[in-house]
């Protein structure tokens, strides 16, 4: 009894075994830690260790990736998930993808499920339209661009996650037909296919500007020709489009081509009507060529209306310039035409030169020519209310523009000349005056006489200080003082200068004692001194001295007393 | 003594401690089922080839082959011919039952393959030993674990029951005392049927026990002058080697058939043990090495 349950006992973890090696455990699993996932089924065995597992190290992702070819093909790519995951590690694969953990066991672990999965991880960012969309609206065989089932047979495309390409065309139709690269992204943004928000037309060959901006894409880029699917609307022409000359798309229905095709040289783009600066634009070939400060007038300067075509006046400088002289030469030969003194250099300085004013009814002399145009014509208001510079003189006489410095003196008689009489238009000081037209020629010593010493400067320093003229006293007395002390003029009748006196000189006396006195010399009186009957007398109250000339006795005794005495 | 003793505590605190911290770190994933625990983050420590989990299975997997110790000692082999055969045994025991909770943690409770042999193998041998600690216990010892002689054990006995009889017990009562003993000594059984019926005793002796103590103080042989729970241990002793000495020959057949079960279970874990640590090593697993 003993030796048989002491047998019995101990048989029965040998059985056991036996049992667990015979089937009560699948075969496969002996050594195995678990059955493998479904999808390595086919590997379960002690034999097929080796294929995934390298003796002495493990797991081994070489051996994983000599079945899946695919994943290794995109490592020597450089490119998808399992790129970016295993760059840097080894034996990644078991990391994610461990096993013998079951045959419902999932090799491939969405943590937050699939439709959570973060996509930036794969190296394609979702964005857009792009992050709402469900996995397998995007990994569908269809789109599947990678030769899959050539790297690996087995593999279930509509299953699979790999194989998409990252190029828009990968999955999107080219609805361009090939026109454009396949760079959709520098035009269309993830968000939504049109509009294509990242479009610049400024990176195209043509460039919009100005009024292009606002015209609608289709108006210049036409569909394509061909039969469209269903409601897609047609494909548009992009490429291929002639755009180097304005005349590519628009009619010169203006110009006929009178002025050529090279319409960008004076029309802009901001508008038709909106054309550019004359250096573009050559207006020799218009009825009226710019020259001169014509070339600088803004166009809008003449241009006044919407278009440039429309016909403008421009056969007189009137047809643009205002009269600034209101006129004035109207009633010339000319008929005032502005060219006869202006040109297009500018209107000022005027052509007309002193040649031609010397032509004028006030030709300039002397220092006229030399006075400045504006001293004479003055800015005045003579017409209407705008001030002119006028160039028609009511008058041409010297006060028109002198100031009469005789205050009055010599006043103008008509139909006679005035200043000029002693003034020319050389110089003021200048001076011709024929004294001897005066009422007090001007004879012998008077002749040399300053002017000034008769014309003495009077109300000096005063406004009206002059030189006087007139009246002027023109007895000797008006200049002379009278030193016989009025002894001639209370004679009978009273004897002026001149009886005495010649202009030569004031010693040169003409006084005949004979004929002018009344006390005749004859005899041994024809050598008495003059001084010893006309003595000098005492001086008067002004303190000098004077010969008595007149009255004197004239008795004998008068003179020689004593000797006769007649009494 | 008490050193050893405060050593086995300090052991099995902190075994237990350890055991206790993985377990509750790792409840959520050992609690998850098996295909979804790759997908969990403890899953890199915690699996079986894991930097904890692989631990814990070489952790485990030695004290199993240490307590291999105790056999070679009670076998005086290799040189082992020092201590007390009875703190080799806590020591074993303590091995036996440490190493399987770590080795337990390590499988993560996923149980496949021939390892699995080797696990269940290994519960087989813990269980056994339990059962064969039991029956360990039932054949009385000296201090340092020797097997007491029949004669040695009625010599006991009958010290005991002079003790009692100092207590003025009368036979009626010493045959009550006796009675709680359980297995009366005209009853034959069979050698495995002893077993229930061991346990049994073991599990209604505390209420007998009860039962005598309350009908010695209705007796007045144990009232509160007396020290009672002297008396009490007194019978307690008294009536459980009485049970002993009836029942020796059977434990030591019990024994003897204990360990026909023990020892073969205990190889085939081993070999398995070594075979899976073989293919582990070959297959890359060499922990933090």
């Amino acid at each position: 009894m003993r030796i048989k349950l002491s047998t019995g006992l101990a048989l029965l973890p040998l059985l056991t075994i036996l049992m667990t090696v015979a089937g009560a455990v699948p075969a496969p699993a002996q050594i195995s830690p678990g059955e493998l996932a479904e999808m390595h089924a086919d590997l379960e065995g002690v034999a097929n260790c080796v294929k995934c597992h390298k003796l002495g190290e493990g797991p081994n992702d070489r051996l994983c990736l000599d079945c899946h070819k695919e994943i290794d093909q995109d490592l020597k790519d450089g490119r998808g998930y399992h790129n970016r995951l295993m760059q840097d590690q080894e034996n990644a694969c078991p990391k994610c993808h461990s096993d013998h953990n079951g045959r419902d066991f999932e090799l491939v672990h969405w943590p937050e499920g699939q439709e959570r999965f973060d996509h930036t991880l794969t190296g394609y960012k979702q964005e857009g339209a792009h992050a709402g969309l469900k996995c397998r609206q995007c990994h569908q065989q269809k789109y599947i661009v990678s030769d899959l089932q050539v790297l690996r047979q087995n593999i279930d495309l509509d299953r699979t996650f790999l194989g998409l390409g990252t190029s828009c065309l990968d999955c999107h139709k080219d609805r361009h037909q090939g026109q454009l690269k396949d760079d959709c992204t520098r035009c269309h943004d993830q968000q939504q296919w049109k509009p294509a928000r990242l479009f610049d037309h400024e990176r195209a060959k043509y460039n919009l500007t100005g009024l292009h901006r606002d015209v609608a894409c289709e108006k210049c880029h036409p569909p394509l020709p061909g039969e469209t699917q269903g409601d897609e609307p047609p494909a548009v022409r992009y490429t291929g489009l002639a755009f180097a000359a304005c005349a590519d798309c628009h009619k010169d229905e203006v110009h006929k081509g009178r002025l050529g095709n090279r319409c960008e040289e004076c029309h802009q783009t901001a508008g038709w009507l909106r054309v550019r600066e004359r250096e573009r634009f050559d207006h020799s070939k218009t009825v009226y060529p710019l020259e001169a400060k014509h070339v600088g007038v803004e166009c809008r300067k003449c241009h006044t209306g919407q278009k440039y075509t429309t016909p403008l006046p421009h056969g007189a400088c009137a047809d643009c310039h205002k009269d600034t002289h209101q006129g004035q030469f109207a009633k010339r030969a000319d008929g005032g035409r502005c060219e006869s003194c202006h040109d297009l250099n500018g209107f000022v300085p005027a052509r007309f030169d002193l040649a031609e004013h010397q032509q004028s009814p006030y030709p300039l002399t002397g220092s006229h020519t030399a006075v400045p145009c504006i001293d004479c014509h003055k800015v005045e208001t003579l017409r209407g209310d705008e001030p002119i510079r006028q160039f028609r003189m009511a008058d041409s006489a010297c006060h028109d523009c002198h100031k009469d410095e005789h205050r009055g003196q010599f006043p103008a008689r008509p139909g006679e000349p005035w200043c000029d009489s002693c003034h020319n238009t050389t110089a003021w000081k200048e001076v011709k005056i024929d004294h001897s037209l005066t009422r007090y020629p001007l004879e012998a010593s008077h002749a040399r006489v300053a002017c000034g010493k008769c014309h003495p400067r009077t109300e000096q320093g005063t406004e009206n200080e002059h030189t006087l003229y007139k009246p002027l006293e023109m007895t000797c007395a008006g200049c002379h003082t009278d030193i016989h002390r009025g002894q001639f003029a209370a004679a009978v009748p009273p004897k002026d200068c001149p009886t005495c006196h010649a202009p030569e000189t004031w010693k040169q006396v003409r006084f005949d004692h004979d004929r002018d006195a009344l006390f005749s010399l004859r005899g041994a009186h024809e050598r008495v001194p003059c001084a010893s009957c006309h003595t000098r007398e005492p001086a008067g109250d002004d303190g000098e001295e004077f010969v008595r000339y007149r009255p004197l006795k004239s008795g004998c005794a008068d003179c020689h007393r004593g000797v006769i005495d007649d009494r | 003594m008490k050193i050893h003793r405060t050593l086995l505590a300090v052991l099995y605190i902190a075994g237990f401690l350890l055991a206790a911290l993985v377990a509750a770190d790792g409840l959520d994933y050992y609690i998850t089922p098996l295909a979804q625990r790759p997908h969990q983050a403890e899953h890199a420590e915690l699996k079986p080839g894991g930097t904890i989990g692989h631990g814990l299975g070489i952790l485990g997997s030695s004290m199993i082959m240490l307590l291999f110790l105790y056999s070679l000692r009670r076998r005086n082999l290799v040189g082992l011919r020092f201590g007390d055969i009875a703190k080799w045994l806590d020591l074993h025991i303590l091995l036996g039952i440490l190493g399987p909770v770590f080795i337990t943690l390590h499988t993560c409770f996923k149980f496949g393959g021939i390892v699995a042999v080797s696990f269940w193998s290994m519960v087989a041998v813990a269980a056994s030993g339990v059962a064969g600690r039991y029956l360990y216990v039932q054949i009385p010892r000296t201090i340092s674990g020797d097997e007491l002689t029949l004669k040695e054990m009625e010599e006991r006995s009958r010290e005991l029951g002079l003790l009692l009889e100092e207590y003025g017990m009368d036979e009626k009562v010493l045959a009550e005392v006796r009675a709680v003993s359980g297995t009366r000594p005209d009853r034959q059984r069979g050698t495995l049927m002893a077993i229930p019926a061991i346990i049994f005793n073991d599990l209604t002796r505390p209420f007998k026990l009860y039962g005598l103590k309350k009908r010695l103080r209705r007796s007045g042989i144990a009232d509160s002058t007396h020290d009672t729970g002297d008396l009490m241990e007194i019978i307690r002793k008294h009536s459980l080697l009485v049970r002993k000495i009836r029942m020796l020959s059977t434990i030591q057949r019990l024994f003897h058939l204990w360990h026909v079960v023990h020892k073969p279970f205990a190889t085939v874990m081993v070999l398995i043990m070594l075979v899976h640590v073989t293919v582990a090593i070959l297959f890359g697993y060499r922990w933090v090495f």
